[in-house]
């Protein structure tokens, strides 16, 4: 069985003007639009507290959310995950504890309102939710406990310091509950019938809670991001070394239009952009540079058996050649995935869509943007040793493995 | 067939076996056991038949698919780091006060480590300078302006000061989760200033808080002796036989680790701690002595001991060291208190002078050295001489950093927790292996069919390349995550990918009129810069990507690099074994291709 019969001579690199025209255009405007519109972070990069809850009726996203804001949820985000009759949604809050600025306010008003008690210090830690605070006279526990709850805050617990003395004074810490137990709260209070316990197949079921907090997701993100460069920047190398110069940045660059356009996948679709998006563009990344490679040694190839053929020709050869391997093995990946599309929910499925169209992308890009830009650099070379003088022009000169 | 060819031969039959043998364990572990005890290494070396692999090289599931939480925690380095230059620009002043070479005033940066040294009289300067430089030898200058010295920790001195920080938080994490009695707890640094903590089957994320919640405590309290109170304990009220409690009478342990009179020892320790609590009598307390395993990673069991309740805060220690004391040729750790601290000490030793000081951090009372002298500010412990002196050692820097836990809490928080239901895990697993299944399977199918007996070969390749996959990570004690299966679906793209450069490459010069046996061996050459090339640029990303990635971009990577060089051996290797069996070997004429 055979794609392809025969050997093809389609004129690839003589549309790459337009090629090269319509993939900047569509760079920019992705960039354009991730400048202006931001991508949907997920909470790794953004921060924030994510909860997916399973239930048992058959809900939709819009009444889950109704019923959020009805238990005293501020602007939660609802998303329905995997087909609907599994009933998974996602929430993400903003917050990662309950205890907002406010609510310290009233929490310390509150404690200090408690009967006989001398408040000396009083310290907040908005972004660990702690109260810590010291006072003249013992104080129940218990109290504390009732008089934070009062106020608005949920309590996760209330210590007694160790060092705390009649002398010294008696220090106290409020562990303020976190923001999926406030979430959870809202959901039984604004969903008549909810009832968490995973353990019972009957109720409904909190199935994950990730909580990043802002630095660590700027952290994460920064690291991600300076990994895929770095990576890129060897692969540059690599290439530079083992074939020509003018390969490597025909390589890079079209690294790094795959790497835009599959960000444009998150960028249009809404998905969220979270730590396996930057796997999706490191599995891209990977599969992708295999592409460029084939082709490139295929070119460099061609360049020894038809020494002196213009490098256009060249490349439409290597290209045609390799033209039913190139159709193969994106479709074989592509196969790959096909599992992974249909039994995958929420992250595979995204995980799945996003790989099957850098698979695309970069099929594309190995033909259309890699190679010309070896041509244009080649000419360039040929104009200036032109200029030089040079009679030989631009003739490659291959490296043989 | 020549002899290379069976060389190769006889090396791919081995690696194939090699491979099942080692993913023996794994297979117990995910198939045989209970889901429950998926990860007791102790369950499964039971089932394992007498021909598998170590327990030891089994895959173990990432948390996202097996369920549990995964902590991080960010230590605030800097300002524990900022809050010692001011700490020690104190000293400075009081250091040239007791020198009486005139009066000074410290201000430290707390961002640069710093320390601004002015003098009440400019003349005085240089004497102070000179004596200052001489002791501080973790400082060097900065500027000197007339009365004006500027200071600067040394940069060594700073990071070794900022490693340090995170591993006295790191102790304290260690011993408060060790509390909580969760199994196969993996408890690690991570980058500078980060501690990764896993705990699988954890259901409870806010938990995390009573990690960060306080700073620890540490207490010297002196150690009681027990006599008979808890063999009449046991005996007038036996525990319950399910506690697991047992009386010990005879001293095993000659190195005054656990006491000499009988105590009790369990392996549960809040049963235990249930058992005793209350019964140390008016002024006292039962506490608890955790005895290590040889690798110091967990506790094997608990002992009892009897303290007074009260005793000397560790909020006044100063700073603590582990060192060889090369008079002596002993493992000594020595301490520091401040002036207060001194007085404290020297009031408590003083009074029990041949009795035993128990170091208590937590509730947990880590070591009980014999008391020699009166102590005031500057105390030293000199260890046993038990076990090898390595061993010693490492008890005796674990001892300095829970005395230093006491002195220089750096803040902690949390910056990352993440908690899968094991409902989810489980699910995810299901769906990740059929989606991984239907995709092979798929990809099987079609390669059989377009390339017919060579895509059968490929197919071959294919699937011990999945199986070496799994190998290696499990050889390397890797988790196998979620974005791991991303990675083990791009490798196996990869892989098939050498496979159609190959066959292409065959059909290529088949087309051409070559011969069959010429076509095989000439695809073959022509195809392997191609792939070499491919296959190496991946590994250099996937290096690099395990090197400055994170979590989840590690998981993958690894996988990555396992495949990649999985993938080179398969597709060059393998298939060429059974290729030039099927045309050499049979003396074929025509390629089923």
């Amino acid at each position: 069985m055979q794609i392809i019969k025969g050997k093809t001579n389609i004129d690839f690199i003589g549309k790459r003007r337009i090629a090269v025209f319509a993939s900047s255009v569509l760079n920019i405007a992705i960039l354009v639009g991730i400048a202006l519109f931001g991508f949907n972070w997920g909470v790794d990069f953004a921060g924030g507290t994510l909860i997916e809850v399973q239930f048992k009726k058959s809900i939709t996203a819009e009444q889950v959310r109704e019923g959020a804001v009805k238990g005293g949820l501020q602007e939660p985000q609802v998303q329905s995950i995997g087909s609907a009759d599994e009933n998974t949604f996602i929430l993400r809050m903003g917050g990662v504890t309950q205890l907002t600025e406010a609510g310290a306010k009233a929490a310390e008003t509150a404690i200090k309102a408690l009967g006989g008690v001398e408040v000396t210090t009083f310290n907040k830690d908005l972004d660990n939710g702690l109260l810590t605070f010291r006072t003249k006279g013992e104080v129940k526990v218990d109290d504390i406990k009732a008089a934070v709850s009062g106020s608005g805050t949920g309590v996760q617990s209330v210590t007694q310091l160790p060092g705390s003395s009649a002398e010294a004074g008696f220090e106290y810490q409020v562990a303020s509950a976190g923001m999926s137990e406030k979430v959870q709260a809202a959901l039984i209070a604004g969903l008549p019938g909810t009832k968490f316990d995973c353990e019972n197949k009957e109720a409904d079921c909190v199935r994950r809670v990730d909580y990043v907090g802002p630095q660590v997701g700027a952290q994460l993100r920064n690291k991600g991001i300076a990994a895929l460069l770095l990576a890129m920047l060897a692969i540059l190398i690599y290439v530079a070394f083992r074939f020509d110069l003018k390969f490597g940045p025909g390589a890079l660059v079209a690294l790094l239009h795959d790497v835009v356009m599959v960000a444009g996948y998150y960028l249009v679709t809404r998905r969220e952009f979270n730590l396996t998006s930057i796997a999706v563009l490191l599995t891209i990344l990977g599969y992708s540079i295999n592409d460029t490679i084939v082709i490139y040694d295929r070119i460099r190839e061609e360049m020894v058996k038809f020494k002196g053929k213009p490098l256009p020709e060249i490349i439409n050869i290597a290209i045609n050649d390799t033209l039913a391997r190139t159709i193969l093995t994106g479709g074989v990946t592509g196969l790959s995935l096909v599992g992974l599309l249909i039994f995958g929910v929420g992250e595979i499925f995204d995980f799945a869509a996003a790989m099957l169209w850098g698979i695309v992308v970069g099929t594309y890009s190995s033909i259309y943007i890699a190679s010309p830009l070896v041509i244009w650099l080649d000419e360039r070379e040929a104009a200036k040793a032109k200029a030089g003088g040079s009679p030989s022009g631009g003739a490659m000169k291959a490296k043989t493995a | 067939m020549d002899r290379s060819w069976w060389t190769r031969l006889a090396l791919v039959v081995a690696v194939a076996l090699g491979s099942v043998w080692f993913l023996t364990p794994t297979y117990y572990s995910l198939f045989v056991l209970d889901r429950a005890d998926r990860n007791d290494v102790a369950k499964l070396e039971k089932v394992l038949p007498f021909w598998s692999a170590p327990a030891k090289y089994r895959l173990s599931l990432g948390l996202d698919l097996q369920g549990g939480i995964h902590l991080v925690l960010r230590v605030d380095t800097k300002t524990a780091l900022g809050k010692r230059a001011e700490r020690l620009g104190q000293q400075m002043v009081s250091y040239i006060d007791g020198k009486k070479l005139g009066k000074l005033s410290a201000v430290a940066n707390t961002e640069t480590y710093e320390v601004t040294l002015t003098a009440a009289d400019a003349a005085a300067m240089d004497g102070i300078e000179k004596e200052l430089l001489a002791t501080f030898r973790d400082f060097s200058k900065v500027s000197r302006n007339a009365g004006v010295l500027v200071l600067k920790l040394d940069a060594a001195q700073v990071d070794f000061l900022m490693a340090d920080a995170v591993d006295q938080a790191m102790l304290v994490v260690r011993k408060r989760i060790d509390k909580w009695g969760v199994a196969e707890v993996d408890v690690r640094k991570l980058g500078t200033d980060s501690i990764q903590i896993s705990l699988p089957g954890e259901k409870d994320p806010e938990r995390a808080k009573e990690l960060i919640g306080t700073t620890a405590q540490l207490e010297f309290r002196i150690v009681e002796a027990h006599g008979d109170l808890f063999k009449d304990l046991y005996t007038n009220t036996p525990p319950d036989p399910s506690a697991g409690i047992t009386l010990v009478t005879s001293r095993q342990d000659p190195d005054g680790n656990e006491p000499e009179t009988p105590y009790l020892s369990g392996t549960d320790k809040n049963k235990l701690l249930a058992y005793v609590a209350g019964k140390g009598g008016e002024g006292k307390q039962v506490l608890l002595h955790c005895v290590e395993t040889p690798n110091n990673k967990s506790c094997l069991r608990y002992v009892t001991w009897l303290v007074q309740a009260n005793g000397l805060s560790g909020e006044n220690l100063v700073g603590a060291d582990a060192y060889n004391d090369p008079q002596t040729n002993n493992i000594v750790v020595s301490y520091e208190f401040n002036e207060q601290g001194g007085k404290l000490s020297e009031d408590l030793t003083g009074k029990n002078i041949g009795r035993l000081m128990g170091i208590v951090l937590d509730d947990n009372l880590l070591s009980a050295p014999v008391i020699r002298d009166k102590i005031g500010t500057r105390g030293q412990i000199t260890l046993g001489r038990s076990g090898n002196r390595e061993q010693r050692f490492k008890e005796a820097q674990i001892l300095a950093l829970a005395l230093k836990s006491g002195a220089l809490p750096a803040p902690v928080s949390i910056g990352e927790t993440r908690q899968v239901g094991a409902a989810l895990g489980d699910e995810l697993i299901k769906k990740g292996t059929t989606a991984a299944l239907v995709g092979l399977a798929l990809v099987i199918v079609f390669m059989a069919i377009y390339y017919k007996l060579a895509g059968v070969v490929a197919d071959v390749a294919l699937v011990l390349n999945g199986l070496l996959i799994l190998t290696g990570l499990a050889l390397f004690n890797a988790t196998l995550t979620l974005p791991g299966i991303a990675g083990f679906v791009l490798t196996l793209g990869i892989a098939v990918d050498a496979n159609v450069l190959i066959n292409e490459r065959i059909r290529e010069e088949l087309a051409a009129g070559k011969a069959a046996r010429v076509a095989v061996d000439q695809g073959y050459d022509r195809a392997f810069w191609t792939i070499f090339d491919a296959h190496i640029t991946t590994l250099i990303a996937g290096f690099i990507l395990q090197q400055t990635g994170t979590g989840p971009v590690q998981g993958f990577a690894t996988t990555l690099i396992i495949g990649i060089i999985a993938s080179l051996f398969t597709s060059i290797v393998v298939t060429r074994v059974i290729t030039t069996y099927l045309v050499h070997g049979r003396n074929a004429t025509t390629v089923s291709i």
